[in-house]
């Protein structure tokens, strides 16, 4: 399948870099979908699920606002936060806690 | 004069003084290159945060949104005071706090209402019986996070917003390297439009909508990352507080550890004279004790 380039990049710094599929996102009015070839493209993201999926793999990040910017088959992911979590169920969960990050942090370092 | 006993007790405390100061430094300093670290990303990216701001502001108006409205006769004040959690750090917190009220005492500030919230409790002991505190963030500065500063900046945008006050400040201090940091009073609402910088952008601002799908609309598209700019400069506030508390903490430890050394200096050689003279007046105690015999 083909692929392109993404990076996560957050306050404190890369969280992601690689080739990647597919990804999905979620943007302020909706998420959506990016795949290899994709137009140009700017999008404001909400705070919510990134999912990657590298090699038929899926791999779940909780990130923050932010935006991306898609151009020439690379993707910037640019967001205030982002953590890796397990899996989308995991990452649902951690959003309804009434403060996701320290959340997600303290659930990393077990 | 003190006994040997007592000599040896003072000495035994004043090492046991320079292995805690020493360590403390020690882990300040690993703190510190830590901070350091987190302060250079987060710099790179509030860098890429502004271009992308400037590449999209283009021929929007700045005066279109809230944020940079600016309110004549400003008399309802906020400042975010941000000092650290702990003291220990020589003059650090000090100096911010005396800026702050020599600042907030100035008289062209006189017939405004000033309203503190604070980071830190340093700052928030201190001015809590003195100043009207609005709210009082704990634990933020020990380890910042962007979460903290998001939290803190959508406070500050809704209550600037809202109107509740006219212009709100950043009081902290400014980390120039670890062994100064400089008080700093900055404004950070509303935001000065030309802080965004005018189109400097490397895409003029038609073909970046030609070219480019933007989702949403250019102006939904800024107003949602102006405010991110605000919670950038809030998160590296947070930043320089922690770095430049960590180093002060360093260069306060550091002397604490030279004082102690001197001062284990000086009680080893009076502890030495006492135990020579003790052992002087037992030999004369000896001798004199055989003499009395001999006779």
């Amino acid at each position: 399948m083909a692929s392109f380039h993404l990076t996560i990049v957050s306050a404190n710094g890369k969280a992601f870099e690689g080739d990647i599929e597919s990804l999905v996102l979620p943007g302020v009015d909706g998420d959506f979908g990016i795949l290899a070839g994709h137009t140009p493209l700017i999008a404001a993201l909400r705070q919510g699920l990134a999912t990657v999926i590298r090699d038929g793999r899926e791999q779940v990040f909780m990130v923050g606002e932010g935006y991306v910017d898609v151009a020439k088959n690379r993707a910037s992911v640019m967001v205030g936060n982002a953590l890796p979590v397990k899996d989308r169920d995991t990452g649902r969960d951690l959003l309804k806690q009434p403060h996701p990050w320290d959340a997600a942090a303290a659930l990393l370092e077990t | 004069m003190p006994s040997l006993k007592e000599y040896k007790a003072k000495l035994a405390s004043l090492k046991n003084t320079r292995k805690m100061t020493k360590t403390m430094k020690m882990v300040s300093a690993s703190k510190l290159y830590k901070t350091m670290d987190a302060q250079r990303k987060a710099s790179a990216m509030a860098e890429q945060l502004k271009r992308m701001i400037s590449n999209l502001a283009g021929s929007v108006d700045p005066a279109s949104s809230p944020l940079f409205q600016k309110r004549p006769n400003p008399r309802r004040i906020l400042v975010l005071l941000i000092t650290s959690d702990k003291g220990l750090c020589g003059g650090f917190n000090n100096n911010l706090i005396k800026f702050a009220a020599r600042w907030m005492a100035a008289p062209d500030r006189e017939g405004q209402d000033i309203t503190l919230s604070c980071c830190g409790r340093r700052g928030h002991l201190f001015f809590r019986s003195r100043k009207n505190i609005h709210r009082f963030y704990d634990g933020v500065t020990q380890k910042p996070g962007y979460h903290h500063a998001e939290e803190i900046g959508a406070d500050l945008r809704r209550e600037f917003t809202g109107g509740a006050f006219d212009e709100v400040y950043l009081a902290y201090n400014h980390f120039i390297n670890p062994i100064s940091q400089k008080p700093v009073m900055e404004k950070i609402l509303p935001v000065e439009p030309q802080e965004i910088g005018p189109a400097t952008g490397t895409l003029p601002a038609t073909t970046l909508q030609a070219n480019y799908l933007l989702e949403p609309s250019r102006e939904v598209l800024l107003e949602r990352l102006l405010p991110m700019t605000v919670n950038f400069k809030i998160y590296y506030a947070l930043l320089e507080n922690a770095a430049g508390e960590n180093g002060a903490r360093m260069t306060a430890m550091d002397n604490a550890t030279t004082n102690a050394s001197k001062l284990i200096d000086l009680y080893t050689l009076l502890r030495n004279r006492a135990r020579q003279a003790a052992i002087t007046k037992e030999l004369i105690e000896i001798i004199s004790g055989a003499e009395a015999l001999k006779s």
